[in-house]
Protein backbone atom coordinates (compact mmCIF):
# COMPACT_ATOMS: atom_id res chain seq x y z
CA UNK A 1 0.00 0.00 0.00
CA UNK A 2 1.08 3.48 -0.71
CA UNK A 3 2.23 6.27 1.42
CA UNK A 4 -0.72 8.92 -0.12
CA UNK A 5 -3.23 5.82 0.32
CA UNK A 6 -2.21 4.79 4.11
CA UNK A 7 -2.51 8.45 4.67
CA UNK A 8 -5.70 8.70 3.01
CA UNK A 9 -7.32 5.98 4.72
CA UNK A 10 -6.18 6.94 8.39
CA UNK A 11 -6.65 10.56 7.45
CA UNK A 12 -8.84 11.75 10.65
CA UNK A 13 -6.08 9.61 12.59
CA UNK A 14 -3.57 11.81 11.26
CA UNK A 15 -5.06 14.77 11.44
CA UNK A 16 -6.18 15.00 15.16
CA UNK A 17 -2.99 13.45 16.27
CA UNK A 18 -1.12 16.17 13.64
CA UNK A 19 -3.33 19.35 15.83
CA UNK A 20 -2.42 17.85 19.04
CA UNK A 21 0.60 17.89 18.91
CA UNK A 22 0.63 21.51 17.59
CA UNK A 23 -1.82 22.88 19.81
CA UNK A 24 0.23 20.94 22.70
CA UNK A 25 3.49 22.84 21.37
CA UNK A 26 1.09 26.04 21.17
CA UNK A 27 -0.06 25.30 25.22
CA UNK A 28 3.50 25.03 26.22
CA UNK A 29 4.96 28.43 24.73
CA UNK A 30 1.51 30.34 25.81
CA UNK A 31 1.50 28.74 29.04
CA UNK A 32 5.69 29.99 29.46
CA UNK A 33 4.50 33.31 28.73
CA UNK A 34 1.31 33.91 30.74
CA UNK A 35 3.95 32.24 34.02
CA UNK A 36 6.81 34.17 33.74
CA UNK A 37 4.55 37.26 33.20
CA UNK A 38 2.79 36.61 36.53
CA UNK A 39 6.54 35.84 38.19
CA UNK A 40 8.11 38.93 36.56
CA UNK A 41 5.81 40.84 38.45
CA UNK A 42 6.14 39.60 41.47
CA UNK A 43 9.95 39.44 41.36
CA UNK A 44 10.81 36.12 41.08
CA UNK A 45 13.10 33.99 38.39
CA UNK A 46 11.54 32.95 35.13
CA UNK A 47 11.34 29.27 33.40
CA UNK A 48 13.00 28.27 30.51
CA UNK A 49 10.75 26.06 28.03
CA UNK A 50 11.97 22.60 29.05
CA UNK A 51 11.55 23.95 32.91
CA UNK A 52 8.01 24.55 32.06
CA UNK A 53 7.30 21.84 30.53
CA UNK A 54 8.15 19.49 33.76
CA UNK A 55 6.43 22.08 36.11
CA UNK A 56 3.39 20.71 37.47
CA UNK A 57 1.69 24.23 36.72
CA UNK A 58 1.55 22.34 33.38
CA UNK A 59 1.25 19.14 33.66
CA UNK A 60 -2.59 20.17 35.69
CA UNK A 61 -3.04 22.39 32.97
CA UNK A 62 -2.65 19.44 30.38
CA UNK A 63 -4.47 16.70 32.42
CA UNK A 64 -7.19 19.17 33.49
CA UNK A 65 -8.48 19.27 29.78
CA UNK A 66 -7.52 15.69 29.38
CA UNK A 67 -10.05 14.13 32.23
CA UNK A 68 -13.04 16.17 30.97
CA UNK A 69 -12.17 15.24 27.23
CA UNK A 70 -12.33 11.78 28.39
CA UNK A 71 -15.50 11.40 30.70
CA UNK A 72 -17.21 13.27 27.79
CA UNK A 73 -16.85 10.45 25.97
CA UNK A 74 -17.41 8.01 28.68
CA UNK A 75 -20.83 9.13 29.33
CA UNK A 76 -21.87 9.43 26.22
CA UNK A 77 -20.39 5.96 25.07
CA UNK A 78 -22.43 4.40 28.28
CA UNK A 79 -25.13 6.40 28.28
CA UNK A 80 -26.28 5.92 25.18
CA UNK A 81 -26.81 2.50 25.95
CA UNK A 82 -29.76 3.46 27.93
CA UNK A 83 -30.32 7.08 26.73
CA UNK A 84 -32.13 8.24 23.72
CA UNK A 85 -33.33 11.22 22.11
CA UNK A 86 -36.03 10.95 19.36
CA UNK A 87 -34.40 13.00 16.08
CA UNK A 88 -30.98 12.50 16.96
CA UNK A 89 -28.35 10.51 14.72
CA UNK A 90 -26.22 10.32 17.93
CA UNK A 91 -28.97 8.25 19.67
CA UNK A 92 -30.28 4.72 18.63
CA UNK A 93 -33.49 3.98 18.36
CA UNK A 94 -35.91 5.15 21.16
CA UNK A 95 -37.03 1.48 21.35
CA UNK A 96 -33.70 0.21 21.45
CA UNK A 97 -32.37 0.61 24.79
CA UNK A 98 -30.43 -1.41 26.29
CA UNK A 99 -27.38 -4.08 25.91
CA UNK A 100 -29.34 -5.41 22.91
CA UNK A 101 -29.57 -9.15 21.87
CA UNK A 102 -26.07 -11.13 21.06
CA UNK A 103 -27.75 -11.84 17.88
CA UNK A 104 -27.80 -7.94 17.03
CA UNK A 105 -24.68 -7.61 18.67
CA UNK A 106 -22.95 -10.49 16.98
CA UNK A 107 -21.20 -12.34 19.36
CA UNK A 108 -20.99 -15.76 20.75
CA UNK A 109 -22.48 -18.09 18.18
CA UNK A 110 -23.98 -14.99 15.90
CA UNK A 111 -20.52 -13.82 15.47
CA UNK A 112 -18.75 -14.26 11.91
CA UNK A 113 -15.55 -15.31 11.12
CA UNK A 114 -15.00 -12.26 10.52
CA UNK A 115 -15.52 -11.01 13.88
CA UNK A 116 -13.23 -10.40 16.47
CA UNK A 117 -11.78 -12.87 18.01
CA UNK A 118 -13.20 -12.46 21.58
CA UNK A 119 -16.50 -11.16 20.11
CA UNK A 120 -16.97 -15.64 19.51
CA UNK A 121 -15.07 -16.54 22.54
CA UNK A 122 -17.97 -16.36 24.85
CA UNK A 123 -17.66 -15.69 28.97
CA UNK A 124 -15.97 -13.15 30.59
CA UNK A 125 -13.89 -12.51 27.25
CA UNK A 126 -16.94 -11.22 25.16
CA UNK A 127 -18.01 -9.50 28.22
CA UNK A 128 -15.09 -7.87 28.82
CA UNK A 129 -14.58 -7.01 24.75
CA UNK A 130 -18.38 -5.90 24.95
CA UNK A 131 -17.67 -2.97 27.14
CA UNK A 132 -13.74 -2.29 26.38
CA UNK A 133 -14.47 1.23 24.62
CA UNK A 134 -15.94 2.31 27.57
CA UNK A 135 -13.84 0.59 30.24
CA UNK A 136 -10.83 1.99 28.24
CA UNK A 137 -11.92 5.73 28.51
CA UNK A 138 -13.12 5.48 31.85
CA UNK A 139 -9.49 4.17 32.65
CA UNK A 140 -8.05 7.12 30.81
CA UNK A 141 -10.95 9.07 32.65
CA UNK A 142 -9.47 8.40 36.14
CA UNK A 143 -5.80 8.50 35.26
CA UNK A 144 -6.13 12.10 33.82
CA UNK A 145 -8.20 13.06 36.92
CA UNK A 146 -5.63 11.44 39.28
CA UNK A 147 -3.18 12.91 37.21
CA UNK A 148 -4.66 16.48 37.64
CA UNK A 149 -5.22 16.07 41.55
CA UNK A 150 -1.24 15.04 41.95
CA UNK A 151 0.55 17.39 39.61
CA UNK A 152 -2.70 19.81 41.13
CA UNK A 153 -1.23 19.31 44.17
CA UNK A 154 2.39 20.15 43.54
CA UNK A 155 1.05 23.25 41.38
CA UNK A 156 -1.32 24.52 43.99
CA UNK A 157 1.06 24.51 46.86
CA UNK A 158 3.86 26.19 44.59
CA UNK A 159 1.48 29.53 44.90
CA UNK A 160 0.86 28.86 48.48
CA UNK A 161 4.27 28.85 49.43
CA UNK A 162 4.96 31.69 47.51
CA UNK A 163 2.28 33.94 49.27
CA UNK A 164 4.11 32.50 52.68
CA UNK A 165 0.87 29.94 53.28
CA UNK A 166 1.33 26.21 54.44
CA UNK A 167 0.88 23.75 51.78
CA UNK A 168 -2.04 21.40 51.63
CA UNK A 169 -1.88 17.21 51.58
CA UNK A 170 -3.52 15.94 48.42
CA UNK A 171 -7.11 14.62 50.46
CA UNK A 172 -7.08 18.56 51.63
CA UNK A 173 -6.72 20.09 48.00
CA UNK A 174 -9.01 17.11 46.36
CA UNK A 175 -11.56 18.92 48.56
CA UNK A 176 -10.06 22.33 47.51
CA UNK A 177 -12.30 25.11 45.74
CA UNK A 178 -8.88 25.40 42.97
CA UNK A 179 -9.01 21.38 42.40
CA UNK A 180 -12.98 21.77 42.00
CA UNK A 181 -13.56 25.01 40.32
CA UNK A 182 -10.81 23.20 37.45
CA UNK A 183 -12.82 20.66 37.35
CA UNK A 184 -16.19 21.38 36.91
CA UNK A 185 -15.09 24.68 34.68
CA UNK A 186 -14.22 22.04 32.04
CA UNK A 187 -17.19 19.44 32.79
CA UNK A 188 -19.64 22.09 32.16
CA UNK A 189 -18.07 22.74 28.71
CA UNK A 190 -18.15 19.57 27.21
CA UNK A 191 -21.80 18.76 28.87
CA UNK A 192 -23.03 21.89 27.01
CA UNK A 193 -20.84 20.68 23.69
CA UNK A 194 -22.75 16.96 23.88
CA UNK A 195 -26.09 18.65 24.64
CA UNK A 196 -26.09 20.86 21.76
CA UNK A 197 -24.97 17.87 19.36
CA UNK A 198 -27.39 15.95 20.59
CA UNK A 199 -30.14 18.48 20.19
CA UNK A 200 -29.09 20.63 17.35
CA UNK A 201 -28.50 17.72 14.89
CA UNK A 202 -32.15 16.72 15.19
CA UNK A 203 -33.19 19.80 12.50
CA UNK A 204 -29.33 20.42 11.37
CA UNK A 205 -27.56 18.44 9.03
CA UNK A 206 -24.04 18.31 7.64
CA UNK A 207 -24.23 17.17 4.27
CA UNK A 208 -21.91 13.97 3.76
CA UNK A 209 -20.90 13.89 7.57
CA UNK A 210 -21.49 10.11 9.44
CA UNK A 211 -21.86 12.56 12.15
CA UNK A 212 -25.34 14.20 10.75
CA UNK A 213 -28.47 12.33 9.09
CA UNK A 214 -28.71 12.49 5.20
CA UNK A 215 -29.81 16.01 4.71
CA UNK A 216 -33.63 14.91 3.66
CA UNK A 217 -34.04 13.03 6.40
CA UNK A 218 -36.77 13.91 8.45
CA UNK A 219 -36.21 15.18 11.25
CA UNK A 220 -38.10 13.01 13.53
CA UNK A 221 -35.55 10.23 11.72
CA UNK A 222 -33.40 8.64 14.49
CA UNK A 223 -30.08 7.15 14.32
CA UNK A 224 -29.28 7.56 11.32
CA UNK A 225 -25.94 8.47 9.28
CA UNK A 226 -25.44 10.85 6.77
CA UNK B 1 -3.69 -7.42 -10.52
CA UNK B 2 -4.00 -10.33 -8.61
CA UNK B 3 -4.20 -8.68 -4.73
CA UNK B 4 -0.41 -9.55 -3.30
CA UNK B 5 0.04 -10.78 0.66
CA UNK B 6 1.57 -7.03 1.05
CA UNK B 7 -1.53 -5.35 0.07
CA UNK B 8 -4.08 -7.48 1.40
CA UNK B 9 -2.76 -6.91 5.18
CA UNK B 10 -1.42 -3.63 5.12
CA UNK B 11 -4.40 -1.55 5.28
CA UNK B 12 -5.06 -3.27 8.58
CA UNK B 13 -1.54 -3.48 9.81
CA UNK B 14 -1.58 0.67 8.85
CA UNK B 15 -5.03 1.01 11.31
CA UNK B 16 -3.35 -1.10 14.06
CA UNK B 17 -0.23 1.07 14.28
CA UNK B 18 -2.47 4.01 14.30
CA UNK B 19 -4.47 2.56 17.23
CA UNK B 20 -1.25 1.64 19.39
CA UNK B 21 0.40 5.31 18.57
CA UNK B 22 -2.39 7.06 20.04
CA UNK B 23 -2.36 4.47 23.02
CA UNK B 24 1.54 4.82 23.31
CA UNK B 25 0.90 8.17 23.13
CA UNK B 26 -1.81 8.92 26.18
CA UNK B 27 -0.39 6.23 28.84
CA UNK B 28 2.94 7.62 27.85
CA UNK B 29 1.61 11.11 28.54
CA UNK B 30 -0.62 10.41 32.05
CA UNK B 31 2.71 8.41 33.13
CA UNK B 32 4.41 11.78 32.03
CA UNK B 33 1.98 14.17 34.11
CA UNK B 34 2.24 11.17 37.41
CA UNK B 35 5.64 11.96 37.16
CA UNK B 36 6.54 15.61 37.13
CA UNK B 37 3.29 16.14 39.42
CA UNK B 38 5.22 13.51 42.38
CA UNK B 39 8.59 14.71 41.51
CA UNK B 40 7.77 18.39 41.95
CA UNK B 41 5.91 17.85 45.46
Amino acid sequence: MSVRKALRESSLSWFFGLILVLTLIGQAYSGLAEYNSSVTMNDLPILSIGEYVTSSQFAVDVAENWQSEYLQFLLYIVLTVWLVQRGSPESKQVDETGGEDDKKQQIGRHASPESPRWARAGGWRTALYSNSLGIIMGLFFLGSWGAQLVAGTSAYNSERLQNLLAPLSMPEYALSSNFWNRTLQNWQSEFLAVGSMVVFSIYLRQRGSPESKPVGAPHAETGSEG
Amino acid sequence: MTPSRTTAISPEADVKVMFVAYLVFIVGGLTYLFTIGFLQR
